[in-house]
């Protein structure tokens, strides 16, 4: 059973944000797949939770100029509802497709997956090469800062006491990019990822001036760039040789946890590049 | 702190007190007695306590029982018609698809969103559908001929 709290279930933003700032301890309750559990667990004991689903500002999928901005209430199923996902970003689609089960996905939203901050997150890598900026409200006003910088380690983000995400918005990627989402995990269905990539290849087919980016999830305290291997495939051939040097590369630094219920840190480690090598091999066909 | 709600659970109107800590689950149980809703895991892995919410399957113990406000909610009470049992569940006797049954309501549940979204659909889509549903007694196979049976009786 869960511990008394007060409920609020505010329509406006001005509100809420004046809700969000009277407590230290307020839960934000959007579709409480991990909230709950949280505070089932009692490793969370919010005194007060305020439920931002009646938020317009936090809804809907709609393009902004060149970035399409994503309300934090999306769930994963509106994801994968998504024309404009689909169109333009497929590996998202990927990412949705595995998150949890179809219940789950009907009520989990990409911005609690964001906040929650969880290494393997499904839509973290993804949004993580892609790029995305988020955009969080207080009542001091509005900011936004990249995705990176606002996941700061395990369950950490830079969300100050009193902000909430609105919305996650990615820069569209230069005409015929391809992108995709490979994870690993213990069975297939309803698991977390025990590892996965996410990689984008802009001007595939030209490769002077192909960029290739990989990110890499539940592999460090946060999703990351692999930014060494992306300069290592900037604009090259790719070869065996130089895939096996990808593969080398892209362990250096990563220390994985040892403590993981899912995968050992050498599997990890290992997995990370076979798995990138999977995503070339399929974003760079044809 | 208290709240009252008005929802339509299994085709009725219900206007209710509710506390803010009570969820879902607990409301259909323990306020409507609805004993069909099944407790398994209470941390939304398991399936036993799927309900339609809107038309839509939800694990009834990770919502709030305030969230429900002014939805329609179908439980497993609510599916067959008098004595005349909805074919899903008619088909899950016949197939064998119930052991212990604890798992039963939540699956069939769950199947009929699924028959619901897509009148005839592929295999994949029936084995994801029932992805979020642990069974430890059948195997799972028998539960897949029931649906696929039911998709098949249809026109």
């Amino acid at each position: 059973m869960l511990r008394p709290f007060d409920y609020f279930h505010p329509n406006d933003m001005a509100e809420t944000l004046t809700l969000l700032d009277q407590e230290d301890e307020t839960s934000v309750l959007a579709g409480g797949t991990d909230l709950l559990v949280k505070m089932r667990r009692g490793s969370i004991r919010p005194p007060v939770v305020v439920d931002i689903k009646g938020l317009e500002e936090c809804q809907g999928i709609r393009w902004e100029g060149d970035r399409l901005s994503l309300g934090s209430l999306t769930t994963f199923n509106d994801l994968l509802r998504s024309q404009e996902a689909h169109k333009h970003f497929p590996l998202l689609i990927d990412a949705a497709r595995v998150m949890g089960c179809y219940e789950v996905r009907e009520r989990a939203t990409l911005g609690g997956n964001v906040v929650n901050a969880s290494p393997g997150a499904e839509s973290g890598s993804p949004l993580a090469v892609l790029e995305a900026q988020v955009v969080l409200k207080g009542r001091r006003g509005e900011r936004q800062m990249s995705i990176g910088h606002f996941w700061q380690g395990v369950g950490k983000t830079d969300l100050a006491p009193g902000e909430l995400l609105v919305r996650i918005v990615i820069p569209r990627l230069p005409e015929g990019s391809r992108s995709t989402y490979l994870r690993r995990s213990r069975v297939q269905g309803m698991d977390l990822a025990s590892v996965n990539v996410a990689v984008v290849v802009i001007n595939p087919r030209l490769p002077e001036s192909r960029e290739i980016r990989v990110a890499l999830g539940a592999v460090a305290p946060t999703p990351i760039r692999a930014r060494e291997v992306e300069t290592l495939l900037r604009g090259q051939e790719i070869t065996s040789s130089l895939l096996s040097q990808m593969r080398d590369k892209i362990q250096e630094g990563l220390a994985p946890r040892t403590t993981s219920l899912r995968a050992t840190p050498g599997y990890k480690k290992e997995m990370v590049g076979v798995l990138t090598e999977m995503a070339l091999e399929v974003l760079l066909k044809g | 702190m208290k709240h009252t709600i008005n929802l339509r659970v299994n085709g009725e109107e219900v206007t209710t007190d509710v506390k803010s800590h009570r969820t879902l689950l607990e409301f259909l149980r323990d306020q409507l007695h609805l004993m069909g809703v099944k407790e398994g895991c209470g941390d939304g892995e398991c399936g036993a306590c799927t309900v339609l919410l809107n038309g839509e399957p939800v694990r009834s113990c990770l919502i709030l029982a305030v969230e429900a406000q002014n939805s329609e909610i179908l439980t497993i009470e609510g599916l067959a018609e008098g004595e005349k049992l909805h074919p899903l569940q008619r088909a899950f006797i016949d197939q064998g698809a119930v052991q212990c049954g604890f798992c039963t309501p939540g699956l069939i549940m769950g199947a009929k969103a699924l028959l619901d979204r897509h009148s005839h659909p592929t295999e994949e889509q029936i084995r994801e559908a029932i992805g979020g549903h642990l069974c430890r007694c059948t195997g799972y196979e028998t539960i897949l001929q029931a649906i696929r049976s039911v998709a098949k009786m249809r026109p």
